[in-house]
């Protein structure tokens, strides 16, 4: 819980990765969307636009092939005699009669060598149309022909046919018109027209049409002549030439213009012998905007995104795992002890921060290990060296009492005495550092205690008082003589005659020993015990006052040496000892 | 993208394959009738007026109207049946009566019978051979083409006739009168494309003759007499310089409307465009169509005029039903038709309605319906055959060299061989 706590906390490591990470992520898949659906747009545009350049090109053949079939057959009207001398000889009607049929006949021939271009051909004199291949097809009246556009447009170029464009009830025409002139004169006798209705025209492109691709054939001035959208046929839309006389002049495939206010891609081809642009126009938007199924990219994103953030959520997870736990672990350290060792897993720096730190947590270890051995070992130096020190006059002064017990005769006395005197030595002598039970401790008082009556006499009375469950813990050897020492020495200076009470008792899991004597007391301003003349010590280095310091070594600050002492009342020493039934060494 | 494409062709294929599968089921019964015709004014309206009066008491039946330009039809119609299949081609459609013919025996199996839905006999009779084939009545005859000769009053007067002069005339007759006509006004008597040989067609139909024989697929040229008197009065009327040449249509009813000339022999269907001059209304009046000279023939002809076909498609009853029901039997119908068309028609008991004894002012108070559809009756009967056009052709062609001083049997005997050669 507390892991997922710090985990998401604002500053944590996780939240920032994760946070920055799926920015990023998202950032990236737009970047490259875009650029991918940029790209595809492109690409598609550019595809596209090869396509339609051929089909444009095949248009441009099948214009090209309508205009050859045109100009032959005009130049076929231009050379023929019979129509020269029928639209521009007089003659009777009954031979006029004759030379109509023949012009017929021949309009007909060219007509029908047309073949299946649904173009007609009308050929008219300096006044009125004389003959139409077919009438229903350009109604047009004979007469309208005088002062037209197209008449004087080619009256002005009379060796070219050109085109126009045209409309006659409710249909729109190009017609290919051309002066016909007698080479000789130089004089114009006619024209010929070739009405090719828009609709043909439109059949060239009509199978390329599609909603959104539409054709547009304009003359230089932007009238549209042809059509697959019909409304705009006769208008003028001069932006259509405008721009592809520049992307002709500039050679360039196509252009995405802005027309009609949609986006359209433009290509456009020019029509040399029409003088007219062949424009195709796609809708952007028809063409392209279905190339890009929005819903499906968002989607397909959307379940990227979401999957790269599982995956990162969980590496993420994953790796801020083992630092947050390492985190933790080092913050444990100092509560649990040097003991505690981190496990180290996950990423490589983890694990190497994890093994850095164990080998210092070793190190560290080994090195106060190392300090408190050195601790131990000075202070048994010390202790043995201070034990083995046996008091040379307590020696003197005991053998003396026991040869003035031999030489009074009183042999039983001198051997009780000799006895307590050699167990005493026994016990003390050993091993300092062994911890011995209370029994034991208390056989050694005593020892001490019938040695120091034979040398001083009864007037100091020892009782000893031991709770029968306490006889096995075991304490610091030789903890307690000090004290009876001192009171033997220093308890009874005024008092005459006293006693000494030992008391050993277990209170929970302390081990408290008292030892109080109702002798001299001490003033209460100087509570500290008196160190002992040095002559009557068993040990001349160990004093009762280094025996709290060495307690408190031994178990800690809770145990230790209390004294209460009331002048004229005695002197009562309270020792707290953990109640201990161990026995090892280091336990001193 | 090709791929792609593939595929969605294919599955176009396989809708459009099951589609049409399903359709024709559904077709056996159907109530959609569709109907090709041509001039707006004319077929179109008369089939509108038709449509009209037959949904009053068959509500059901959907009738569309398609327009198609004649030679559309004929192509749409040679190449569908040519193929043997009536896969969208309309229910009903009209036919000149000059093809009928090449149609009907072509195509027998293509064309459903109407003798169930309409009495021959109701009809004009030289409208029947041309309409049936092999004793059986395909077509169900449409408008008259019954030929008349309009005439200028008022340049006939010029010249001293009058149009009495014109009752139960022969050419001769007529072309003596063109001649003082133009002497007296200038004005030729008629105009003519030199393509165009309907006039040599009444002629010859006005003596029971035809480009082909009986049987209408030899071709009769070389010793058709009623043929060799109209080439020969052909070319004494362009020899007397009578007439005016024209190239299309235009100009033709230019030439009328223009008083350019002073007759019009032509079929009863010319009558609107005539009188679409309306400066001219009591300047005109009808003749019947003149004899030719020294043969046995009757002052009566025909020009055009077409007839209503059923094809064999699914809805054909229903079809032959409406058609039987109007065309084939209702008078009032016939009544409209001459009204609001201006039309006649080849239903005899129609002829009794009160509508063709109407006086036409323009025509100078003449009851020219009445006049044609008594007219009608008599055009002798003829089989047009096969090849009316194919002949026509060579015709017009042969004729100029005949025009050209060529002698004119040579001049016939070469279009027989010609005819011979591409009329099978």
């Amino acid at each position: 819980m507390k892991l997922i706590k710090d985990r998401l906390h604002p500053n944590g490591l996780f939240m920032k990765m994760f946070l920055v990470t799926v920015a990023l992520i998202i950032l990236v898949a737009v970047a490259v969307t875009f650029a991918i659906i940029r790209m595809a747009e492109q690409f598609f545009v550019e595809k596209f636009s090869i396509t339609n350049s051929q089909i444009i090109n095949q248009i441009q053949f099948d214009f090209e092939e309508l205009n050859y079939s045109i100009v032959m057959a005009a130049s076929d009207v231009d050379q023929s005699s019979t129509i020269e001398a029928f639209l521009s000889k007089e003659e009777p009607d009954n031979e006029r009669m004759q030379s109509l049929f023949h012009v017929m006949q021949q309009v007909d021939h060219l007509r029908e060598r047309l073949g299946d271009q649904n173009v007609e051909i009308a050929i008219a004199d300096q006044e009125k149309i004389t003959y139409t291949t077919n009438f229903t097809y350009w109604p047009a009246d004979p007469g309208s022909i005088r002062g037209h556009d197209i008449t004087e447009t080619i009256a002005e170029q009379p060796n070219r046919l050109l085109y126009f464009q045209d409309s006659l009830e409710a249909n729109d025409y190009v017609i290919a018109a051309k002066a016909l002139h007698n080479r000789e004169t130089n004089q114009s006798f006619g024209a010929v027209y070739f009405p090719i209705k828009e609709g043909q025209l439109r059949s060239f492109y009509m199978d390329y049409v599609k909603p959104g691709n539409d054709f547009y054939v304009v003359d230089n001035n932007g009238k549209v002549v042809s059509s697959s959208s019909s409304s705009v046929i006769g208008q003028s839309l001069p932006e259509l030439s405008e721009q592809a006389k520049n992307m002709k002049a500039s050679k360039e495939t196509y252009r995405e213009v802005k027309f009609q206010d949609t986006n359209q891609i433009m290509l456009a081809e020019y029509l040399p012998y029409f003088d007219m642009y062949l424009v195709n126009m796609v809708d952007k938007q028809t063409a392209v905007g279905n190339l890009v199924d929005t819903k499906q990219i968002v989607l397909l994103l959307a379940g990227v995104v979401f999957l790269a953030l599982i995956i990162v959520f969980l590496v993420t997870k994953r790796l801020t795992n083992s630092l947050s736990k390492l985190v933790q672990d080092i913050e444990a350290v100092p509560k649990k002890g040097l003991q505690r060792r981190l496990l180290y897993e996950g990423t490589y720096e983890t694990k190497q921060i994890g093994l850095a730190f164990n080998s210092m947590m070793d190190e560290l270890q080994v090195h106060v290990e190392k300090l408190i051995e050195a601790q131990k070992q000075q202070r048994q130096a010390e202790l043995a060296a201070l034990q083995q020190q046996i008091n040379p006059h307590f020696l003197y002064n005991t053998m003396a009492s026991i040869k003035f017990l031999v030489m009074m005769g009183e042999k039983g006395e001198a051997e009780r005495t000799m006895d307590a005197f050699i167990t005493l030595l026994q016990n003390t002598i050993g091993n300092v550092d062994e911890a011995v039970t209370v029994e034991m401790e208390v056989e050694n008082l005593k020892n001490y205690v019938v040695i120091n009556q034979k040398r001083y006499g009864d007037r100091v009375q020892v009782q000893f008082m031991i709770a029968p469950d306490c006889m096995d813990y075991r304490i610091p050897k030789l903890i307690l003589q000090p004290f009876i020492e001192n009171s033997f020495f220093h308890a009874f200076n005024k008092t005459a005659q006293g006693t000494i009470t030992v008391l050993v008792w277990c209170e929970a899991d302390d081990l408290l020993c008292e030892i109080a004597d109702d002798g001299d007391g001490m003033a209460a301003d100087t509570k500290s015990l008196p160190n002992t003349n040095r002559n009557r010590q068993l040990f001349c280095g160990i004093g009762v006052k280094n025996v709290h310091e060495r307690i408190q070594l031994l178990y800690g600050p809770d145990y230790g040496v209390s004294i209460t002492s009331q002048e004229g009342h005695g002197t009562r020493v309270k020792l707290r000892l953990p109640a201990s039934k161990e026995s090892e060494r280091n336990i001193i | 993208m090709k791929r792609i494409f593939a595929l969605l062709f294919v599955g176009l294929l396989v809708l459009s394959a099951c589609s049409s599968g399903s359709g024709s089921e559904a077709d056996a019964d159907t109530n959609d009738i569709k109907v090709w015709a041509w001039d707006p004014n004319f077929n179109i309206k008369a089939m509108e007026l038709a449509k009209t009066a037959y949904q009053e008491e068959n509500s059901e039946l959907n009738i569309e109207i398609i327009e198609n330009a004649q030679d559309d039809i004929i192509q749409k119609l040679n190449t569908s049946l040519s193929s043997g299949t009536t896969k969208g081609l309309p229910n009903i459609v009209l036919i000149e009566d000059y093809r009928a013919q090449s149609f009907l025996q072509s195509y027998p199996d293509m064309f459903y019978a109407v003798d169930d839905s309409i009495s021959t006999d109701d009809f004009a009779k030289y409208k029947i051979p041309t309409t049936s084939f092999e004793g059986k009545q395909y077509g169900v005859p449409f408008d008259s083409g019954v030929a008349g000769l309009y005439i200028r009053t008022d340049y006939l007067e010029e010249a001293g006739y009058s149009k009495d002069d014109l009752q139960n005339a022969d050419w001769e007759k007529v072309i003596e009168i063109g001649k003082a006509v133009k002497e007296a006004t200038g004005k030729q008597m008629i105009t003519q494309d030199p393509k165009d040989l309907g006039l040599l067609r009444m002629m010859i139909q006005s003596s029971g003759a035809w480009y082909l024989d009986e049987d209408g697929v030899t071709p009769d040229i070389a010793d058709n007499d009623a043929l060799k008197e109209a080439f020969r009065l052909y070319k004494e009327m362009i020899d007397a310089d009578l007439v005016k040449p024209h190239s299309d249509w235009s100009q033709f009813i230019a030439a009328i409307n223009n008083g350019d000339i002073s007759m019009v022999p032509s079929g009863n269907w010319i009558t609107p465009s005539i009188k679409a001059e309306a400066s001219q209304s009591g300047k005109w009046a009808v003749a019947p169509f003149p004899k030719l000279p020294g043969i046995e023939s009757v002052n009566a002809s025909n020009l055009g005029g077409s007839s209503w076909y059923v094809l064999n498609v699914p809805g054909k009853e229903k079809a032959a039903e409406f058609l039987g029901q109007t065309f084939g039997a209702d008078v009032d119908y016939y009544q409209q038709f001459v009204e609001e068309v201006g039309g006649l028609g080849t239903y005899q008991p129609a002829a009794e309605g009160e509508a063709y004894q109407a006086e036409d002012e323009f025509f100078g108070g003449q009851k020219i319906l009445s006049d044609f559809a008594a007219w009608t009756e008599e055009i002798p009967q003829v089989n047009y055959g096969l090849h009316t056009y194919v002949i026509e052709d060579i015709l017009a062609n042969e004729i100029q060299k005949y025009l050209d001083g060529e002698d004119l049997d040579t001049v016939l005997e070469n279009a027989q061989s010609l005819a011979e050669q591409q009329a099978k």
